[in-house]
């Protein structure tokens, strides 16, 4: 555990934490955003996404 | 007097008519400002790595390369250098840059959706996170010295003896003769390329198929395969010890 | 009726600035285009455009990272020597003797880190939102190139420290040249061409068949200024294709609008 934290705590290593947990957080809101227009677009087409997208 | 003598009229961008000055401006420096405050509080919490002056007779073991690289040096266990170093960063360059031309599906243009796009974005995270990404992860963590495989926790002072019984695709089939094996493993690789022939003998009604064109599916199929080419392989050299799947006099896969 | 001459400061203030400051829709407007930074920007944009969970902010803060590393570049040249003799002992001081030069330095390299993870995820959200077809096919070719740029920038600055991090860490990348068909020495196709350790693709990205000094020359002068030159060329036409393209991609906008 020990050695592992060691690594994981390097400076050169922290960006890639980072980005990992970017990538994790940025695929969420994408997969909320496209599974809510997959909805919307069953609804009212790509004018309702267009609406959604505004607010 | 023809439309073609008269000169064309600028066409408007679309627009909500919301004024860049402020509404955009104001994003963009509220963003900037938050980034400069994320750099310079880690800039002086964290300090850049300097480890000792170059010397050229000792090798650090691991030598790894930089960190976004790691992904190519992964590959050079399961491939030769001029495949994991130059053919591979190129079909990657090069297939990315064909993206826009080889997807013809007009949806999803300019929004997130996950039902109207379900190949090409499975096939960009499938090639984005598994193998950029994951194997990103693996050479900063799990790689340790001589390029052995080691857990996160586990301490690298502990050395580890190297597995070296590999064998070709063709040993495993129990071929012995040199240009039999050639022959059979150049077989094997164009059988699996030849896939693709297959799946558009039995698809080339569909309408996904019919968008693209032969010239566009074939790019599609060669470069698909390839990508997963990459996790076969890998996986018979993991499971069966594979180095080589095709062996000939002049290079080998 | 004369009216009273011109103030200094009102003078000095209209020769600079081309618009008034009242919030009125033609100074909005005039902010825009008569400013060389924003007159990139259209005058008017589309709302979703605006929106983080859109955009992500990530192409703007790829150009950020870039324009901070340029900056903390720059500072950064005034205290180092391209030479193996130099380098080490250079950064060394700027670490311990100049002032703020830790700060510089670690500026410089957290930014370039940053700036090649910001651009991945700037190309994974275009990819996304399938911001990549119809008419914006050619500026994701762009994007590709500037993305490459991106890397050979931060793999050229990788050595220039010359420590044993980047010294190895270079081996290791260009060893991987050597091994080019035809064009590497330790490449398949190598004796038909008849290259040798001296003059193959590796030889002339390192100046010669080891990691040395010209090589440290051949980065600094690749990472400083040519890789720059070409990335600031690329992207001018990357940020003038998304105006010529339509602006922020998006849905298509209702009939009317």
């Amino acid at each position: 555990m020990q050695a592992f934290l060691e690594i994981l705590t390097m400076p050169d290593n922290i960006p890639i934490v980072a980005m990992l947990g970017a990538v994790v957080f940025l695929l969420g809101v994408w997969l909320r955003q496209a599974l809510k227009h997959d909805k919307l677009l069953e609804q009212g087409g790509e004018a309702a996404v267009a609406e959604e997208m505004r607010k | 007097m023809s439309d073609a003598t008269k000169p064309p009229v600028a066409t408007a961008e679309p627009s909500d008519g919301l004024t860049t000055w402020p509404h955009l401006v104001r994003v963009e420096f509220l963003v900037a400002l938050a980034a400069m405050l994320v750099l310079t509080v880690w800039s002086i919490v964290l300090d850049a790595p300097l480890e000792e002056a170059a010397n050229p007779n000792r090798t650090p073991d691991p030598s790894k390369a930089p960190w976004y690289f790691l992904g190519l040096q992964e590959l050079l266990v399961y491939f030769d250098p001029w495949i994991a170093g130059v053919v591979v960063p190129l079909l990657i360059i090069v297939g990315l840059m064909a993206i826009p031309y080889l997807d013809r599906n007009p949806a999803g243009n300019g929004y997130f959706t996950l039902r109207q796009r379900p190949f090409a974005i499975a096939t960009f995270l499938f090639g984005f996170l598994g193998l950029w990404i994951i194997p990103i992860v693996i050479g900063v963590f799990c790689r340790g010295p001589g390029w052995n495989w080691y857990w996160p926790w586990e301490s690298w002072d502990v050395a580890k003896t190297v597995d070296l019984r590999n064998v070709n695709l063709t040993d495993l089939l129990g071929i012995r003769d040199a240009t039999a094996a050639t022959w059979l493993g150049g077989l094997l690789l164009a059988g699996w390329f030849g896939l693709g022939g297959v799946f558009w003998l039995w698809q080339r009604k569909s309408l996904a198929l019919l968008q693209l064109g032969a010239a566009r599916y074939a790019i599609v199929a060669f470069l698909w395969l390839s990508m997963a080419g990459i996790v076969v392989k890998m996986a018979l050299r993991l499971a069966l010890n594979v180095k080589y799947v095709w062996v000939s006099p002049w290079f080998s896969v | 009726m004369k009216t009273p001459p011109e103030g200094l400061g009102r003078q000095l203030w209209r020769s600079i600035f081309r618009h008034r400051f009242e919030d009125l829709p033609r100074n909005r407007m005039l902010q825009i285009t008569s400013s060389v930074f924003l007159h990139l920007h259209p005058a008017t944009v589309r709302r979703h455009g605006l929106r983080l969970r859109f955009t992500w902010g990530m192409g703007g803060l790829s150009f950020l990272t870039f324009l901070v590393t340029v900056v903390t570049g720059v500072v950064l040249m005034f205290y180092y020597r391209p030479t193996a003799q130099w380098a080490y002992i250079d950064m060394k001081n700027l670490q311990h003797e100049i002032p703020f030069g830790m700060i510089q330095r670690n500026m410089h390299r957290w930014a370039a880190h940053a700036m090649v993870i910001l651009v991945w995820l700037h190309m994974l959200r275009v990819f996304l939102s399938g911001s990549y077809k119809a008419p914006r096919e050619f500026n994701w070719v762009i994007g590709v190139a500037l993305l490459v740029l991106t890397m050979l920038l931060s793999f050229t600055g990788y050595l220039l420290p010359w420590d044993q991090l980047a010294r190895w860490a270079i081996t290791v990348g260009t060893n991987m040249a050597a091994a080019t068909p035809f064009l590497g020495h330790q490449g398949p196709g190598a004796s038909l061409t008849g290259v040798t350790e001296r003059t193959d693709l590796r030889a002339l990205l390192l100046g010669g068949p080891q990691v040395g000094d010209p090589a440290i020359l051949r980065f600094y002068v690749l990472h400083c200024v040519a890789l720059p030159l070409m990335a600031v060329l690329l992207m001018a036409v990357h940020f003038w294709r998304i105006r010529k393209d339509g602006g922020i991609s998006g849905p298509p906008p209702p009939k009317g609008e």
